[in-house]
C-alpha cells in the first residue's frame, strides 16, 4: 500500500488507531538479543499455544507482541502487560499456562514472577514503579519494548513518520537544520560534535551528490545501545536518516552495521523494504521532489571501522584505515563527496526534535549537553541493562538508584565509562554529572554510553591491561605511536600483572601514554591511553602494590594468595564444596583452611563464601 | 596568501599549503619519512608532528599536529623543536628502533636524538619495514596496485594478495623508494626477482642489455597505447641511434 | 626572446667538455659518465652531442604517473621535479631518444633542464658545437 502524500499518511494512521486503539490489551514479550538468548522465543510460542487452546472471549483475549529490548536485561525474559503495566521477570515457557489462566483470564497477578526490589525486598507489580524505569527518561528508546519492530504500522500508530512527513512537505532544509541547531543535539557516538553544525557545514557545500551515513558499528565492549535501537525500533533510525538526508541534500544513505549484529541487519532490511513499499523511501516521497535510497553495509569485524574516515573507506571497499581529518568529511567524505555521518542514537533523537520542537529537547539536560542519553550499565551492578536518562544525571544515581547498587552489596571500586576511549573513575567522583564534558575533565569521557561498574574484586591494573590489549588487537596499525606504543604499553602492563613490573615503568607508562595521545592519527589512538592513565591517576596504589608482589583484588594469579579468616569463617563448608581442586580442609562449623600448594587461585571459593571470610593475604 | 611564523620566522604561502611545505620554504627541515611529494599524503609515521598555536588561542594552549597534512593558517605559530615535539619525536624513533632493531637507517635517526639503543622491548622476529607504506602508494601511482598492506595492528605488513604477485610488473619502484632498504630484489642481468616472482627480462635488441621486464613492456604498451618499439632498445642504444639520425640529417 | 639549445655536430670535436661541465653543475664532481648530455663518438675528434630535445609532444611527459615531469616552462624546458619523482622509470623506457635516464650513483631519474637558463654545456663548449641561441625567425637547420 503506497502513501502518496501527507494527507494519506494521516488517514492511514487514523485508520490504524481505529482498528486497534493504543490502549488495546496486549502482552509484550521482550525479544531483544539478550532475552532471545535466555529463551524469550520459547515463551512467545508457549503463550501463543496457551491462548489458542483457551479460546477466550473478545474482551479478555490478548495478542502477544514480540518487541525490542525493554532494557532490563538482568531480569529477562520479560513479559509486560499493556496497558495495565503488570511486569513479569525471568519468565519461562512452563510459566505460560499459569500466566494465561491467571493474569489473562482472571486479571490476577502472579506474585512469584514479579520483580523484587533488591534493597527494599518489596515485590513490585507495575513497571513504572520499578526504580530501574522510574529513574529514566526514554526518548531515543521510547518505542522499544512497546512496538513490534517488524511491523511498520505499529511504528506509524505510535507517531512514526509524522516528523519526516512534516519536514519534507512543510519545512525547508534550512528550517530543519535550524531546529536541530537550536536543540543542541550532540553526537551520541562519543565525539559529541554538534549535529546541527555538522549538517549545516555539509548543507553549505555545493555538490550534485551527497551522502548521509549512519554509524551502527558500536565497537565498545559492553555497549549495546545502538544494537537495541536498530533491533527494537529500526524505523526511528530510518526516519532520522531521512530527515537528515532531506536537510543536507543527500539522496543516498548507508547504514554501516557491525558484522556481529545479524538481527539488527535483518530488522533494518525489513524496515527499509516496508518503508519503500509504503512510499516513505524511494522516488519522489510523499509527492515531493525528495528521493532517498537507504543501503545497508555490513562491517568486517574491525573496531577501527567505527571511526568515521575508516568507515567511509570501508564502505568504498578500501582498507579501513583512518585518514588525517584536516579536510572535513562534510566536504570530501564517502567517494570524496560531501558526507554527513551520525550515530544511530543521534538519528533516533531527530524525529522527536522535529515533532516536538527544539525547545522540548533543549529544556532537558545541562547547559552544554542537551537532551537525554542511553547507557549500557553492566558489570558488578544489580540491575544490568539499558537505561536512558537526562544529561547531567549523576553517576551515583545511575549506578545506585537505577542500577540498584553493587552486586552482593560489595564495596564499589570504580566505574569505567566511554569504552576503550574512556577511563576509570573512583568513588569520590560518583557525584559527577554525566555529560559530554565533565567526565572528560576528570580523565575519562562519557563516550557512546558504555558504563562498566567494578567492585573491590576488580583489579585496576588488569582492567588497564584488558582495554590496552583490546586496542592492540583493534588498532589499524597505520600510525607509529598507536601501533608500536600500545604494544609496548601492553608489555609493561603484562609485566605488572605477573610481578615483573619495575618502578621506572610507572613514569615510562605515563610518558608513553602522553606521546600516544598527542601524536596518534585518529581518536582510537588519541584516547587509547585513557584506561591506563586514568587508573594510574586514581589507583596508583594498586600498581605499587603489584610492584610489592600483591594483587589486593585477587585477580592476578601469581600475585594472589587466598586465605580464610578463621574468626570470620562460620564453617558452612560452601567453599570446600565448590573448590574445583579440593584444596580446602575443615569440618562443619569449624574454621576452614586453604591448603596453598594445590590452590589455583581461581577465586570460586571467594564468590561462594556468604560471610566474605576469604581474603587476599 | 597566508602568513604564518615557524620557529619565530615569518613566511607567506598560498592557501592549501601544508605546514611541512611552508617550513621547507623557510629552509626548516622537519623529519617526515612517509611524506613524498609524488604520492598521496599518508600521515602515518607521525615524525613530522609539530606544535602549533592558532590565532586567538591563549598562551598556555597549544596542539600537536602532523605537519605533512595540516594546512597552514593565517597567523598560526609553529614550533618544530619545542620540548614536547622533541619528546614525541624521540619516543617515536625509540619505538621504531624496537620495531626494527637491525635497521641502520633507524639507528641513524636515533643517533640524531641522542638515542643509542631502544628503551623498549625488541620485536621478534623483526625486519626493516617501518610501515611507512611508501611502497604501496608508489605502486598505486604506477598503476599496478600489486602490493598492499595486509592485516592490521602489530601484525600489519606489506605483502602481496594471497601470496602471489600477479599484478607486479617488476618495475622495482617500491624497492627504490623504501627508506630502510627493507624490500629485497635481485637483478642479475638475466632475470629479476622481487616479491617471490621471477621476471623475464627484455633484452635490448642492439646491445643485449636486460633493461626492462617483459611485464613492464606489456603494461606500458597497454596503459599508454605506445608502440612496443619504444621499449625494445635500452636508453644507451637509443642515444646512439639518435646520434646516427642526427648524423644522417646533417650530412 | 625565446632561446633554444642548438647543437651543430659538424663542429663537435668529441672533447666531452660538455659532459664534464654538466656533471659538475649537477653532481658537483667531474664524472662525465653521469652527465645529462652525452657525446656519441663518430670518429677521431668527431662526435655528436645528444641531449633532451624538450619535445613538443613529449613521450616522457605522457607516461609520468605523478606529474613530476611538468609541461614546458617559460624557457621551453620540460622540468623534472625530483621530489615528485617515484623512480618508476616509465619515462626512461618511453623516451624514443634515450635522453632521460636513471642515474645509478644518485639513484635518481635525470634529464636536461638547461641549467635553469644558463646551460653549462654551451658555456664550456670550445667550438660552439653547443650554443644557447635566440630562436631564429625561419629556416633553421640542425
Amino acid at each position: 500500500m503506497k502513501i502518496n502524500n501527507q494527507k494519506e499518511l494521516k488517514a492511514w494512521k487514523s485508520k490504524l488507531i481505529q482498528e486497534k486503539p493504543l490502549d488495546t490489551k496486549v502482552i509484550l514479550v521482550c525479544a531483544g538479543t539478550g532475552c532471545i538468548a535466555n529463551g524469550a522465543l520459547e515463551v512467545v510460542k508457549a503463550l501463543n499455544e496457551e491462548l489458542a487452546a483457551k479460546n477466550l472471549s473478545v474482551d479478555v483475549k490478548m495478542d502477544v507482541k514480540e518487541t525490542g529490548c525493554h532494557g532490563f536485561c538482568e531480569k529477562g525474559p520479560l513479559v509486560v502487560f499493556h496497558p495495565s503495566g503488570t511486569y513479569y521477570t525471568k519468565v519461562k515457557a512452563k510459566d505460560c499456562a499459569e500466566i494465561v489462566e491467571k493474569t489473562v483470564e482472571k486479571g490476577e497477578v502472579i506474585t512469584r514472577l514479579l520483580y523484587k526490589d533488591p534493597n527494599t525486598k518489596e515485590k513490585i507489580e507495575k513497571y513504572e514503579n520499578i526504580a530501574f524505569y522510574s529513574g529514566q527518561e526514554r526518548n531515543a528508546l521510547r518505542n522499544i519494548g512497546k512496538i513490534d519492530p517488524e511491523d511498520i504500522s505499529d511504528y506509524v500508530v505510535h507517531g512514526g513518520y509524522d516528523a519526516f512527513s512534516k519536514a519534507v512537505t512543510s519545512m525547508s532544509c534550512e528550517d530543519v537544520i535550524v531546529e536541530i541547531e537550536k536543540s543542541g543535539l550532540r553526537g551520541c557516538g562519543g565525539g559529541g560534535f554538534k549535529t546541527g553544525r555538522k549538517w549545516r557545514s555539509c548543507f553549505k557545500v555545493k555538490g550534485d551528490k551527497k551522502y548521509i551515513l549512519c554509524n551502527g558499528d558500536e565497537g565498545d565492549p559492553g555497549a549495546f545501545m545502538d544494537r537495541s535501537i536498530m533491533e527494537g525500533d529500526p524505523h526511528v533510525v530510518l526516519e532520522g536518516i531521512a530527515i537528515g538526508a532531506y536537510a543536507i541534500g543527500a539522496n543516498e544513505a548507508f547504514i554501516y552495521v557491525r558484522e556481529e549484529y545479524p538481527l539488527a541487519v535483518k530488522r533494518l532490511q525489513k524496515a527499509i523494504k516496508e518503508a519503500t513499499e509504503a512510499g516513505l523511501l524511494g522516488d519522489k516521497i510523499l509527492g515531493t521532489d525528495f528521493s532517498l535510497k537507504i543501503n545497508i553495509n555490513r562491517g568486517g569485524g574491525a573496531f577501527v571501522c567505527g571511526e568515521s574516515s575508516a568507515l567511509m573507506l570501508s564502505i568504498a571497499g578500501k582498507v579501513g584505515e583512518p585518514r588525517a581529518k584536516y579536510v572535513h568529511s562534510t566536504e570530501k567524505g564517502l567517494f570524496d563527496k560531501p558526507t554527513v555521518l551520525n550515530n544511530v542514537e543521534t538519528f533516533a533523537n531527530v524525529p522527536l526534535i522535529i515533532k516536538n520542537g527544539s525547545d522540548w529537547f533543549s529544556n532537558q539536560g545541562t547547559e552544554k549537553s542537551k537532551g537525554t542519553k542511553a547507557f549500557a550499565v553492566v558489570g558488578k551492578v544489580k540491575n544490568t541493562g539499558l537505561v536512558e536518562v537526562p544529561m547531567g544525571t549523576t553517576l551515583r544515581k545511575i549506578i545506585f538508584d537505577i542500577g540498584g547498587g553493587i552486586l552482593k552489596n560489595r564495596p564499589f571500586k570504580a566505574v569505567q565509562t566511554g569504552g576503550p576511549s574512556g577511563g576509570c573513575l573512583p568513588e569520590d567522583k560518583l557525584d559527577l554529572p554525566v555529560d559530554f564534558d565533565t567526565l572528560t575533565d576528570a580523565g575519562s569521557m562519557m563516550g557512546s554510553g558504555g558504563m562498566i561498574v567494578m567492585d573491590d574484586r576488580t583489579c585496576m591494573v588488569d582492567v588497564a591491561l584488558y582495554f590496552t590489549r583490546f586496542l592492540v588487537g583493534e588498532s589499524c596499525g597505520k600510525c607509529t605511536p598507536c601501533r608500536e606504543g600500545l604494544r609496548q604499553l601492553e608489555k609493561m602492563l603484562e609485566n605488572f600483572t605477573v610481578g615483573k613490573g619495575c618502578i621506572e615503568d610507572l613514569k615510562k607508562i605515563e610518558e608513553l601514554g602522553w606521546v600516544i595521545s598527542q601524536s596518534s592519527l585518529c581518536a582510537l589512538g588519541q584516547t587509547a591511553a585513557n584506561p591506563v592513565l586514568s587508573t594510574l591517576k586514581y589507583f596508583k596504589h594498586e600498581y605499587e602494590e603489584h610492584l610489592n608482589g600483591r594483587c589486593s583484588a585477587g585477580v592476578c594469579k601469581s600475585l594472589t594468595t587466598f586465605v580464610i579468616d578463621e574468626e570470620a569463617c562460620t564453617g558452612c563448608t560452601k567453599c570446600k564444596k565448590v573448590c574445583p581442586v579440593d584444596t580446602i580442609t575443615g569440618e562443619v562449623k569449624k574454621p576452614h583452611t586453604i591448603v596453598q600448594d594445590k590452590c589455583t587461585t581461581c577465586g570460586v571459593c571467594v564468590a561462594a563464601c556468604p560471610v566474605d571470610a576469604i581474603k587476599v593475604k | 596568501m597566508i602568513k604564518l611564523t615557524i620557529d619565530g620566522k615569518s613566511v607567506e604561502v598560498s592557501k592549501g599549503t601544508t605546514v611541512l611545505a611552508a617550513a621547507k620554504k623557510l629552509g626548516i627541515k622537519i623529519p617526515a619519512v612517509c611524506a613524498h611529494a609524488g604520492i598521496d599524503t599518508f600521515s602515518a609515521c607521525r615524525l613530522c608532528t609539530v606544535e602549533i598555536r592558532k590565532k586567538g588561542w591563549t598562551d598556555d594552549y597549544s596542539k600537536m599536529i602532523a605537519s605533512c597534512a595540516f594546512p597552514a593558517e593565517d597567523e598560526m605559530q609553529v614550533f618544530t623543536a619545542s620540548e614536547g615535539v622533541i619528546k614525541i619525536r624521540k619516543t617515536l624513533i625509540d619505538l621504531l628502533m624496537a620495531r626494527c632493531p637491525d635497521s641502520e637507517v633507524v639507528k641513524g635517526w636515533a643517533l640524531e636524538y641522542g638515542l643509542l639503543k631502544t628503551s623498549y622491548e625488541n620485536r621478534k622476529p623483526a625486519d626493516k619495514c617501518i610501515l611507512c607504506a611508501t611502497c604501496t602508494r608508489v605502486c598505486e601511482k604506477v598503476g599496478t596496485c600489486a602490493i598492499s598492506t595486509n592485516q592490521r595492528g602489530t601484525t600489519k605488513r606489506v605483502g602481496i594478495p594471497f601470496g602471489e604477485a600477479t599484478d607486479c610488473i617488476g618495475c622495482l619502484s617500491c624497492a627504490l623508494n623504501c627508506p630502510t632498504g627493507h624490500i629485497k630484489y635481485t637483478d642479475d642481468g638475466q632475470t629479476r626477482k622481487i616479491w617471490n616472482k621471477t621476471f623475464e627480462m627484455k633484452k635490448c635488441t642492439e646491445c643485449g642489455k636486460a633493461h626492462v621486464t617483459v611485464d613492464q613492456v606489456a603494461y606500458y604498451v597497454k596503459k599508454h597505447s605506445m608502440p612496443e618499439e619504444h621499449f625494445l632498445i635500452c636508453d644507451d642504444c637509443k642515444q646512439k641511434r639518435t646520434a646516427d639520425t642526427f648524423a644522417s640529417i646533417s650530412s | 626572446m625565446k632561446k633554444l639549445l642548438a647543437v651543430t655536430p659538424s663542429k663537435c670535436i668529441d672533447c666531452k667538455k660538455c659532459q664534464v661541465a654538466c656533471s659538475f653543475k649537477h653532481h658537483e664532481s667531474f664524472e662525465p659518465e653521469r652527465a645529462r648530455i652525452k657525446v656519441q663518438t663518430k670518429g677521431e675528434e668527431d662526435g655528436i652531442p645528444v641531449v633532451c630535445l624538450q619535445c613538443e609532444e613529449a613521450a616522457c611527459l605522457s607516461v609520468c604517473p605523478t606529474g613530476a615531469l611538468q609541461p614546458h616552462n617559460a624557457e621551453g624546458v620540460i622540468e623534472l621535479d625530483e621530489e615528485k619523482c617515484i623512480r618508476c622509470r616509465a619515462c626512461v623506457a618511453a623516451c624514443p631518444f634515450g635522453n632521460i635516464t636513471y642515474e645509478n650513483t644518485s639513484n635518481k631519474v635525470q634529464k636536461c633542464d638547461l641549467c635553469k637558463g644558463e646551460p653549462m654545456c654551451a658555456v664550456f663548449c670550445p667550438t660552439g658545437a653547443i650554443a644557447y641561441i635566440d630562436v631564429p625567425d625561419e629556416g633553421h637547420n640542425v
